[in-house]
């Protein structure tokens, strides 16, 4: 008895002494891999989650952990990766439906608009019988696209409900007519008056200063002529032919500094827009309530 | 001894229950030990993973303290300064006693003192200061480096005196300070003479060309006031001679600057790579 | 169609983005990092000339001969006049290397006029460089696409 008390105590004190540099593989255990996973996936501590979650991924399979490796990188905003994360889990999971929507949104967000180009053809109708959010999302692409808009107002709009609707017709408008500046216009104008294309572009002190350099330089140059400062009168001409083609010049280049502007404020509020209904699909599963 | 037997047995499983405990104590030691080794070898992100496995287990919170001044330092190695001041404020949460508490301030003003903010590490050294004592000389050092990082090369000389009359720093300090440019002066002589700010600073390349210009508007703008041309004159001197004049100032204080700057950042270099005493 | 000045949702988004940046700290992990050192060094805010000759052909290296010249003898004397980044002349070769010698010379007359318009500066020119307001030639090569809309580089070094 006393030989088997000495030999326990030798392999207990054996095992509390015993020392390396590595990770106790008590706290490497499946489950608690698992534990350790989540916690910091809610912390949103997402790119360790992940590995975690692939290094529990080798011992079994989760249809959970895939998902939630999936939205790890959605957050991140690594939304490519997110993508085919998504599309990998598999048909008979239960997160199959959720997956397959955040699978578009992520597409979507990534500008990858191809994929919704699918939904166009000849049976849209049948497609569509049950995934109303992405039908909206992939109407909502044919605004992300710098291609014009094929499809009627009419159309465009019966994708949406009668909430939607005031918002995706303002949307379509604005897409439709975005209200830009002619280059071609600015310059002609500018041509006839100095100045008048970069009012026309928006830039009414641009144009007034245009109009004023030109006009001051055009004044010294005549004057010194009829005095006959040849000197003067050549630098004073050279600079009001650079002003006046310059203003030309410059006028088309406000126009597309114009046409820029509205661009990018549509995508800024098309995006935001779309971001505070989620992309029209339901709000992903909350795994930290 | 039937009553032996039982009392072998009980022995052996209280034994077992304790030890069981100080295994679980063992293996939180043990996943401790592997994340510093991850920080020795300067895997500081794989640390802070390993950090925050040990924290999570640590369900005594054991290990609270020590596992967040890790993250702290891992964060404050890989130049994550506000991350690493959250982390020792949690740290400074779990602390168990005084000098925990200031290692964890002092964490606080390092990092502060490498990013830049001065301010704030002065604020929590003169809170320290109040409280204790003991570490006058320690908090006086960083007080200086504060210093030196808010380009108040004096101030950090004097602090360094108070710790050593003879301190490499406070020598380097007083040196910083004597070779530095005087921003005003070289201002307002180029205010009298255009060009002679820049001569004070070794640019005497830009002075005498300042001059030049300043004479050569001058000239033109007197000179045209003579022969009644008042327009003329008061075109050169208000797009011409003002402009150069303004410049040559401009100049004056712009090249001290840049001296100054030059001479702060060489000791700088040097307090960075070639100072063996302890930095922040 | 008017470009709206405020735009009551960006602000929600702002504002929420600003909100959400102060518990963010996790985002610092969202990318694999190693040991980095800050330089103890203060960050020069002079604009420094590059002086050096370079170009791939003759106007290019004409224009920049010309530039050297006005740099030495006037644009390093007369004071800091210019209030864009890059400054005007750095504007003119840029814009001449990315077009050609007439091109840059409209696209410079062009800067050197909104350069007289005192007014409204903050306003059109949201961001900054180097302490100036950011105006780099892409905008004005009139082509949509290659316009750098400020908000988007904000913070971002641009050469």
């Amino acid at each position: 008895m006393k030989k088997i008390f000495l030999l326990a105590v030798i392999i207990l004190c054996g095992e509390i002494f015993a020392q390396d540099a590595s990770a106790p593989k008590s706290l490497l255990t499946q489950r608690n891999v698992k534990l350790f996973a989540d916690n910091l996936f809610c912390q949103r501590d997402f790119l360790r989650s992940i590995a975690e979650y692939e290094n529990y991924l080798k011992y079994c399979n989760d249809d959970t952990v895939k998902f939630k490796i999936a939205l790890s990188y959605s957050y991140m905003q690594k939304y490519s990766e997110a993508a085919a994360k998504f599309k990998l889990i598999d048909k008979t999971s239960n997160y199959y439906q959720d997956a397959y929507y955040e699978y578009y949104k992520n597409e979507f967000l990534d500008g990858n608009y191809e994929v919704f180009k699918t939904f166009f053809t000849k049976d849209t109708v049948t497609q569509f019988s049950d995934t109303g959010g992405i039908k909206k999302l992939s109407y909502a692409s044919l605004l992300m696209q710098d291609d014009k808009i094929n499809i009627s107002e009419k159309d465009f709009l019966s994708a949406f409900n009668s909430e939607e609707q005031p918002y995706a017709g303002k949307f379509y408008l604005e897409k439709t007519n975005p209200g830009y500046k002619k280059p071609l216009k600015a310059a002609l104008l500018s041509a006839i008056v100095p100045g008048l294309g970069k009012i026309y572009a928006g830039e009414l002190g641009d144009g007034i200063f245009s109009f004023t350099l030109w006009g001051l330089s055009e004044y010294l140059a005549v004057s010194n002529i009829k005095h006959k400062h040849w000197a003067r009168a050549l630098i004073f001409s050279g600079t009001s032919a650079l002003f006046y083609f310059s203003s030309i010049y410059g006028s088309a280049a406000q126009a597309q500094i114009y046409n820029a502007k509205v661009d990018f404020n549509f995508n800024v509020d098309f995006k935001s827009f779309l971001s505070s209904v989620n992309y029209f699909l339901p709000k992903e599963p909350d795994f930290c309530k | 001894m039937n009553s032996g037997k039982i009392k072998y047995i009980f022995i052996l499983a209280a034994f077992f229950f304790i030890s069981k405990n100080i295994y679980a104590q063992n293996e939180l030691a043990k996943q401790y030990e592997y994340a510093v080794s991850l920080y020795n070898s300067e895997k500081y992100f794989d640390a802070i993973t390993e950090a925050k496995r040990l924290a999570f287990f640590d369900t005594l919170r054991a290990f609270a303290y020590p596992a967040n001044e890790l993250i702290a330092e891992c964060y404050k190695q890989g130049g994550k300064y506000p991350d690493a001041i959250f982390y020792y404020k949690k740290a400074e949460r779990y602390a168990k006693n005084k000098d925990e508490i200031y290692k964890t301030k002092l964490g606080v003003i390092k990092t502060d003192i490498l990013r830049k903010a001065t301010g704030q590490a002065i604020k929590l050294i003169d809170e320290l200061k109040c409280d204790t004592t003991l570490n006058a000389k320690e908090l006086s050092y960083w007080r200086g480096w504060a210093y030196i990082f808010n380009d108040e090369w004096d101030a950090a000389a004097e602090c360094f005196d108070s710790i050593d009359h003879n301190s490499p720093l406070k020598l380097l300090c007083q040196k910083v300070e004597k070779d530095k440019y005087s921003v005003l002066f070289a201002k307002v002589v180029s205010v009298f003479i255009p060009g002679a700010g820049q001569f004070y600073t070794g640019n005497y390349l830009s002075g005498i060309m300042s001059l030049g210009w300043n004479f050569l508007w001058g000239y033109i703008s007197v000179n045209s006031i003579i022969e009644n041309r008042v327009f003329d004159a008061a075109m050169t001197a208000n797009f011409l001679w003002l402009r150069f004049y303004l410049g040559n100032i401009q100049n004056a204080e712009k090249f001290a600057e840049m001296k100054n700057l030059e001479i702060t950042n060489n000791a700088l270099i040097f307090l960075q790579n070639n100072f063996n005493g302890e930095k922040p | 169609m008017k470009i709206k000045k405020t735009n009551p949702i960006k602000t929600i988004v702002l504002i929420i983005a600003i909100i959400s940046s102060v518990n963010l700290s996790a985002q610092t992990d969202w990318e694999r990092w190693g040991k980095k050192e800050n330089p103890y060094i203060k960050e020069n805010k002079f604009i420094e000339r590059d002086y050096a000759l370079k170009g791939d052909n003759i106007t290019d290296l004409t224009a920049k001969l010309l530039i050297d010249g006005y740099w030495f003898f006037i644009s390093d004397l007369d004071g800091d006049n210019c209030p864009f980044y890059p400054t005007c002349s750095s504007f003119f070769l840029q814009s001449v290397k990315k077009t050609n010698i007439v091109q840059g010379a409209l696209m410079f007359g062009d800067r050197f006029m909104r350069d007289a318009n005192v007014f409204n500066r903050d306003k059109r020119y949201h961001s900054y460089m180097k302490g100036k307001l950011y105006d780099p030639p892409d905008n004005y090569l009139i082509d949509k696409k290659k316009v750098r809309e400020p908000f988007v580089f904000k913070n971002k070094e641009a050469k």
